[in-house]
């Protein structure tokens, strides 16, 4: 029997399957339900646990470096809402190290569908959920924003979510190169997350070099903050330079970790 | 199980020993706690200065306020998370196994907590403070303060490993203890002063705080640094009294399980 | 596909860089943290063979001789060093995405559903990532439902599956396109007989039926003999043999003669005739026919004792093989 007739396909086929790729991974999400809404709570939690830090510090220092209570709450809740957002829907990328290693990609690649989307849609970290709705909360609260920010928060929210998960992405394939590198690329993730929690005028020249390039903290939550605080053309244009950059960056080092990965130097994990 | 310990020490004392086998084997987690420490004091040693140009309160230096960032997380990394092995174990049913040997559970595992402990306070010592020298360009105050920060903070930790313990011990009956180890650990850090020390707190919180363990285990070794002056007595009496208290629960909460676990058989 | 092969391999060739292990001690274990040794393993050595559509091969040789990376070789996962092979006239590296339209892969070790759904959820994605019109999917997958009777599992979460029961379902996945081409890789591990029955019979089926080529690797020879119709054994990375399953078990030129009855402690001490099981009621000979034919042993026993049944065989595969493998070590 040939094979099924190839007319009558979708149209636009990778659409329809990242849409149904979202489906499952959020169906999967929901599935353990006994854990979900306790997970959500507790990272919400956990995220105004480390803003009350902020919080206390600005009942005794008024501004920090031209900064108030506000602009900090916007600060955090953007980045709290990028990253919520990143790994609920692409959480695949936390695991990202562990499936290179562990040969979970064959089973992708055998099938005929871009393979970092694939990975990177195929677990989604409940708690993540949390994150947003903290941060959504943050920024609420944070007295920077009004309803017509709205438009702009989406966008700087997005932004971020893009950032955070193609760095994650370009962290997590150096696994492609050299093995055990999990504890160093989830090191320079934790970092990015901490740095993106601190206002940038703390930093210095060689430090605010690091934060637009190695770990760009500045593109996932400077910047988008920027937006939601002072909208305007500058930081609009400024707010897509980030996803832009950081992915077409992320797609080829993927591209060139799968072929290197199919050299197959990273003998020994099954047998032939 | 006190009056145990003494004779079995050699039994107890091989379990310590364990764990610097265990820890030779694991690098990486300290390279990674290493790098942990430059970032957070190389975040906080900026933003203490910032603050100190506009002035920080209870006439605290920027200086002060890292090196006592490096104190409350050199004490908190070195606690090691034996309530989460034992969650673990107990989650594996491995316990029972270990209920067989003939070394009581909870001293096994109190005494390799402390090795591991002593260990992980040694080895990070170095990186914490010569980090906090490095990002705050300066020594402490009064250098002997270090002195006394790492006897308080021995005992602090000692009695912190004690109650996570008995955190191990709801295991049992929790089948998922990581909200109650979130809980703890979000309590310590607010209570305990990870970040700021506790005068910064609001009043009623820093008196509520007062009826708790958490500001022994962290904010008052490091107060020593910012030039608090704790009596001797009254540390160790605080901590000596928490202990009783975290060893106390550990006992109860095992001859509990002790005994469900023999009902129900496992 | 018209005449020309499914599946074509000429001179595959794969080695790997694996690091070297340093020697015990502090000082070469610090030379081997700064400059790694390397020493190279030649995982498949020169295989060519070629398939044609419709054909059942079993790939079959021990651990390390080369069989899953080959497989990986076929279905685009791994580059070869050199050489050259075809699927469905297309080659795997090079043009991996087109293939793997037509061709379905199962991992026994790996899963392709996604564990906390039900399967269902997995094969409504699949139908996405194959791009499979609705009506088409629905009437495949029902006839897929079917066969594998899956009716009931389908509502059910991966994780709570039996082995077996999740093996079923994976088939059933990478049949859902119906490929014109679907790789094995060790189908049956784990499983317990009554599973391995179900699926060999369900995977010999549904190849009848869709008329689809199946490559197997697989440790288990009783999987070769109940599913596939040709065999390659593979040894250090080279082709050991390759023939049709039946002429191999012909190479050993041995029989097995079981025997029901009252045997009575019964002894055949004809040359080239040797004892494979015995029980009170039932032996098993195995007779080396070139030395004794069959007939003078059957002959023997039926005058010695109360033969109520007896049957002749040929020997398990497995036997076969191993014969193989001892024969290559000692040349």
């Amino acid at each position: 029997m040939a094979n099924l007739s190839l007319t009558h396909r979708p149209r636009f086929p990778t659409l329809a399957f990242l849409r149904a790729l979202i489906r499952t991974n959020l169906r999967a999400a929901f599935a353990l339900r006994a854990a979900f809404w306790l997970q959500v709570v507790l990272m919400a939690l956990n995220n105004w646990v480390f803003f009350s830090f902020w919080w206390l510090l600005f009942r005794k220092v008024p501004t920090l470096g031209g900064w108030q209570l506000g602009d900090v709450a916007v600060l955090f809740g953007v980045s709290a809402c990028g990253f919520g957002l990143g790994v609920f829907f692409a959480g695949g990328v936390r695991k990202l190290g562990r499936s290179i290693e562990s040969g979970e990609l064959d089973a992708l690649l055998t099938q005929p569908k871009p393979t970092l989307l694939y990975t990177l849609g195929s677990h989604s970290i409940v708690p993540g959920l949390g994150d947003i709705a903290s941060g959504l909360i943050l920024i609420v609260l944070s007295g920077k924003a009004s309803l017509s920010s709205v438009p702009f928060i989406a966008l700087a929210i997005v932004s971020s979510a893009l950032v955070y998960i193609a760095s994650g992405t370009l962290f997590f394939s150096a696994q492609f190169w050299f093995r055990q590198t999990d504890t160093v690329a989830t090191k320079m993730w934790e970092a990015l997350i901490t740095f993106s929690l601190y206002p940038e005028p703390l930093f210095g020249g060689g430090l605010r070099l690091l934060l637009f390039t190695l770990i760009p903290a500045g593109f996932v939550s400077y910047i988008p903050a920027a937006l939601v605080r002072e909208p305007s053309a500058t930081a609009l244009l400024s707010v897509a330079v980030g996803p832009l950059l950081y992915w077409s960056l992320a797609a080829y080092v993927f591209r060139r970790g799968l072929m290197r990965y199919s050299s197959g130097n990273r003998f020994g994990s099954f047998g032939s | 199980m006190i009056t145990r310990f003494f004779p079995r020490s050699a039994k107890y004392a091989a379990w310590s020993w364990l764990s610097l086998r265990e820890l030779r084997a694991a690098p990486a987690e300290l390279y990674g706690t290493a790098l942990f420490f430059a970032t957070i004091l190389l975040v906080f040693s900026s933003l203490w200065r910032k603050a100190a140009e506009v002035g920080l309160p209870l006439g605290l230096g920027s200086a002060e306020l890292v090196w006592y960032l490096a104190a409350t997380e050199w004490l908190l990394m070195s606690t090691p998370n034996v309530h989460l092995d034992m969650a673990e174990e107990i989650r594996r049913g491995d316990v029972a196994y270990a209920l067989l040997r003939p070394v009581s559970y909870l001293s096994a595992h109190c005494a390799r907590a402390v090795g591991q402990l002593v260990l992980r306070l040694t080895l990070l010592a170095p990186v914490a403070f010569g980090l906090a020298a490095l990002f705050a360009q300066a020594l402490p105050a009064r250098p002997a303060a270090l002195l006394q920060l790492a006897g308080y903070g021995l005992g602090a930790c000692c009695m912190a490993t004690l109650f996570r313990v008995a955190l191990g011990l709801t295991a049992f009956w929790l089948h998922d203890i990581s909200p109650l180890h979130w809980i703890w650990q979000k309590l310590s850090f607010v209570l305990g002063g990870l970040m700021l020390p506790l005068p910064f707190l609001p009043e009623a919180l820093q008196r509520f705080a007062a009826f708790t363990p958490f500001p022994n285990m962290l904010y008052v070794p490091a107060s020593v640094l910012t030039g608090a002056a704790p009596s001797v007595t009254r540390v160790l009496a605080q901590q000596l009294l928490w202990s009783g208290v975290a060893l106390v629960t550990s006992v109860w909460l095992f001859s509990r399980a002790r005994r469900a676990m023999e009902l129900n058989g496992g | 596909m018209s005449s020309a092969a499914a599946i074509l391999v000429d001179q595959l060739k794969k080695s790997f860089r694996v690091r070297t292990s340093p020697a015990r001690g502090v000082r070469s274990r610090l030379r081997n943290l700064f400059s790694p040794a390397f020493h190279t393993q030649q995982a498949v050595n020169g295989i060519s063979f070629s398939i044609q559509p419709g054909e059942r091969v079993a790939f079959i040789g021990p651990n390390g001789a080369g069989k899953s990376t080959t497989l990986k070789m076929l279905t685009g996962i791994l580059r070869p060093d050199s050489g050259r092979a075809e699927v469905c006239g297309l080659s795997p590296w090079a043009q991996r995405e087109r293939l793997a339209y037509r061709m379905g892969a199962v991992f026994g070790q790996r899963s392709q559903l996604w564990y906390h759904l039900p399967t269902q959820d997995s094969f409504d994605l699949l139908s996405h990532v194959y791009e499979l019109p609705r009506a088409l999917y629905q009437q495949r997958l029902q006839a897929l439902s079917n066969s594998f009777e899956l009716e009931e599992l389908r509502r059910k979460p991966v994780r709570s599956l039996s082995l077996g029961e999740r093996m079923r379902c994976e088939i059933a996945a990478s049949l859902l396109h119906a490929p014109e081409i679907l790789f094995l890789d060790e189908p049956s591990i784990g499983l317990d007989a009554s599973a391995k029955h179900t699926i060999r019979q369900l995977l010999r089926d549904r190849s009848s039926n869709d008329g689809a080529t199946l490559l197997l690797t697989s440790h288990d020879t009783a999987d070769i003999e109940s599913v596939c119709d040709r065999v390659i054994v593979i040894h250090h990375g080279s082709v050991l043999l390759d023939e049709p399953v039946r002429s191999l078990k012909q190479r050993l030129n041995t029989k097995r003669l079981t025997l029901h009855g009252d045997l009575n402690d019964l002894s055949v001490a004809l040359p080239g005739v040797s004892v494979i099981e015995r029980a009170p009621l039932q032996l098993t000979l195995e007779i080396a026919t070139q030395v004794t034919p069959v007939a003078r042993v059957v002959e023997h026993v039926l005058s010695r004792a109360n033969i109520e049944d007896l049957s002749v065989e040929d020997p398990p595969l497995e036997a076969v093989v191993r014969a193989l493998y001892e024969q290559e070590k000692a040349s």
